[in-house]
């Protein structure tokens, strides 16, 4: 016996509904527009060659907590995730919590950018954007929110400079990059990194794209399409739909040098874990991090695998752990309906309990 | 404005009515009979194709793309309802599914672009032929294409027994011994050609590794099948089918990419494009130089000083910044000791004052004490010189160390 039962006819008015709905949606898709990103308020606070350090306009009627939180998002990719769109903003969702926010944009690398390396990152634009806030609030260390690649670099920051961090945030952030359903890991593992580098100078985002996509193929450039036609009666919809779809591929370019240490000590050697990491002239331990942390990951990650993540909890030197793991995926972190309610308030109590 | 709403009113009124009279006409011929030998293979699939084209050049971006791929899913879903009626009698569904399963066992081991239900979803544009389950491979080749020194088809020339076929031309040029004046030269082109000919070999077993992908689909599609049937569960829908066979596709998928085999075959395929990229580079510097024009090299030496010149200037910058703090702080030291001599220079003169005043003696006659000071203070001063003296007399090397440092200087 089959589990298939599908009458013919049913079949057929499938198929019409489903073609019915996409000769209606053309209207809606011809109607959208401009796809705008980005919906907090903000104001460019320090500028240093293409990284621009913003701060987030609070809500008038929320008591914010002294001590500032910066959010490092990742190389990859656009910050603007984090607010994407007035119901799917990880920011708005801070700043409703009592948080003074700032972000790290890191720009678009270009051709002459390519000798930055994760020290200038890190140690550089990251540690002045840090001095900036903490001499605007008058503290001596303020709280990170690191995102994905922006959370390993938040937690080596915090390893080589702990005394300027109060808290410490990660968010879908991998450490141990050689678990064994790291698909990205066992992708590189036989990839001569120096050659791509010395090759290609920049790495194209494009290239970038392609391996995420590939991550999960099937899904991420077939079925999601299919399930899209179901949602193009309704226009809000549709802009959501594509304005995910424009941050997907708006990827930019990797500074080659940042890129080659970033996949060969990370990936490939997997030294943030096994030891033997140095960014510029600093050791990198994570012993040091004795600040408190909260580790948030998703559970069904395909980028950043949970217990990439999870191996923190062992690794670092800090008392004070907490983990928050999320029922969802890694963009679901910052998008869904969920972790609008759940990820940024449990964000702000924590961090509102150690301040 | 209104005509241009009016038009676009029309224009999908028209699109509408187009297809509303395709599946009309199509429901009556699945009611009167099975497909026909002759008719179009997925007439459905077929029929949206056209539709996309009617109404692709009036859309605008980025809603073209968009709907270029939901056309392209839609008409793999499409497929997959045809091979269901295609299978067998409608009337014994079991027999359907089982002749549908088999059919698309065949598209796998036969290559057959008919039968496979998802053949047409990675087409672009009048290319065809490429399966779904190649989609991770079609999307590679579109993304190195614009890493390749070359046009994206170029390595389709390699491809032995086709008209373009340059491999036998390649592998004479190579076998050339190179001699004379322009021998490095023609070294370098020969390298390139190695290269390609590398590349193009790593390309294929990469490529070769998909092959089982499609079997290893259906095998997991059935699994799932299985499973379902235990369970006693239905599948009431063409798209809940279709959800199953995209989840057995990830699933043969992720275990493929995830073993040792697809990393080796990716690492030398990256590997081998890298080098022919790079020694295509050497030859175009080399070009470069001999026009007098400035080489990548030549730039990314630049590039590289400044770099690091940035680098210094940034560290110099904290640095003075740093400094600048001190310097605000001896200054706010410094302001409170003038403040200070200023203080002591009001209590001096308020003390002379009242010493100089007439009659200042008798009202204040404690005050007088003070006057009889000085005398005491002699002894202090000279205490102090006397300190100064023994420190001397202590320490007799290392003042006339200093001074002959002092003489030295001057």
């Amino acid at each position: 016996m089959t589990p298939i039962q599908i009458r013919p006819d049913e079949a057929l008015d499938e198929l019409s509904s489903f073609q019915r709905k996409l000769t209606h949606g053309v209207q809606n898709l011809m109607e959208i527009g401009e796809i705008t990103t980005g919906v907090t308020p903000k104001e460019a606070i320090y500028e240093e060659d293409k990284m621009v350090l913003y701060r987030f306009q609070a809500p008038a009627n929320v008591v914010q907590n002294r001590v500032p939180v910066l959010i490092v998002y990742a190389l990859v990719n656009r910050p603007y995730m984090a607010d994407l769109q007035d119901n799917r903003s990880t920011v708005k969702g801070l700043l409703e919590a009592g948080m003074d926010v700032y972000l790290v944009d890191w720009g678009y690398p270009g051709r002459a950018d390519r000798y930055l390396t994760l020290d200038d990152y890190i140690n550089g634009y990251l540690d002045r954007c840090v001095d900036v806030i903490r001499k605007r609030h008058r503290v001596d260390a303020i709280n990170l929110l690191g995102i994905c690649q922006g959370g390993t670099f938040s937690l080596c920051y915090s390893a080589m400079h702990p005394d300027k961090v109060a808290n410490l945030v990660t968010m879908v952030t991998p450490v141990d990059f050689q678990t064994p359903d790291n698909m990205l890991s066992n992708w590189v593992r036989h990839v001569d990194i120096d050659l791509i580098v010395d090759t290609l100078g920049n790495i194209p985002g494009e290239m970038l794209n392609w391996t995420f996509l590939n991550l999960k193929p099937y899904r991420l450039m077939g079925q999601k399409y299919l399930d899209m036609v179901d949602l193009l009666d309704n226009q809000d919809q549709v802009a959501n739909f594509l304005r995910m779809e424009k941050w997907i591929f708006d990827s930019p370019d990797q500074a080659g040098e940042a890129y080659r240490q970033f996949l060969k000590d990370f990936y490939q050697q997997n030294k943030l874990v096994n030891g033997g990491l140095r960014i510029g002239p600093h050791e990198v331990d994570l012993n040091k991090v004795k600040m408190p942390v909260l580790n948030i990951f998703a559970q069904q990650d395909h980028l950043v695998p949970p217990d990439s993540s999870r191996a923190l909890k062992k690794v670092v030197g800090t008392k004070d752990y907490t983990e928050i793991s999320f029922k969802g995926g890694h963009i679901g972190i910052y998008v869904s309906g969920r972790a609008q309610k759940e990820v940024p308030p449990a964000i702000g109590k924590w961090i509102d309990e150690r301040t | 404005m209104a005509d241009s709403d009016s038009t676009a009113d029309q224009w999908l009124e028209m699109q509408r009515r187009y297809w509303d009279a395709w599946m009309d006409m199509t429901r009556r011929g699945l009611e009167v009979a099975t497909p026909k030998e002759g008719a179009p293979e997925n007439p459905w699939a077929n029929a949206m194709e056209q539709w996309f084209k009617a109404v692709a050049p009036a859309t605008p971006q980025p809603a073209t793309d968009l709907l270029e791929q939901m056309v392209n899913v839609g008409k793999s879903y499409f497929s997959m309802a045809e091979g269901l009626y295609k299978a067998g009698p409608a009337s014994d569904l079991p027999e359907m599914v089982e002749n549908w399963t088999r059919m698309m066992g065949e598209a796998f081991t036969t290559g057959s672009a008919n039968l496979n239900p998802f053949a047409q979803l990675a087409t672009k544009g009048g290319r065809d032929g490429m399966a779904f389950w190649d989609l991770p491979f079609d999307t590679l080749t579109r993304t190195l294409s614009g890493s390749m020194p070359f046009p994206g088809d170029f390595m389709k020339a390699f491809e032995t027994g086709k008209a373009t076929d340059v491999r036998s031309q390649l592998e004479g040029f190579l076998s050339a011994p190179a001699i004379g004046y322009a021998r490095e030269s023609q070294e370098q082109h020969q390298q390139l050609g190695r290269l390609l000919l590398e590349y193009e070999k790593a390309m294929g077993e990469y490529q070769a590794g998909f092959a089982n992908l499609g079997t290893r689909s259906l095998d997991a599609f059935q699994k799932r099948m299985q499973e379902a049937t235990k369970d006693g569960k239905t599948v009431n829908s063409v798209r809940e089918v279709f959800n199953i066979w995209v989840d057995a596709c990830e699933e043969a998928y992720a275990e493929y990419a995830m073993s040792d085999d697809y990393a080796q075959r990716y690492g030398r395929m990256v590997n081998k494009l890298m080098a022919v990229k790079r020694q295509s580079a050497l030859l175009v510097d080399e070009w470069l130089e001999a026009m007098n024009i400035p080489t990548a090299s030549e730039i990314a030496t630049l590039q590289r000083r400044l770099h690091d010149t940035r680098a210094a200037y940034q560290k110099l910058r904290c640095q003075i910044e740093v400094m600048q703090g001190e310097l605000e702080e001896n200054k706010v030291a410094n302001g409170d000791l003038e403040r200070l001599h200023s203080d002591i220079a009001e209590l001096r003169a308020g003390l002379e004052a009242l010493r100089s005043a007439p009659g200042a003696a008798s009202p204040k006659a404690p005050a007088a004490e003070p006057e009889a000071q000085p005398p005491a203070e002699k002894p202090k001063r000279t205490t102090t010189r006397r300190t100064r003296t023994t420190t001397t007399d202590k320490k007799p090397a290392a003042t006339r160390k200093t001074g002959t440092t002092r003489r030295k200087t001057q």
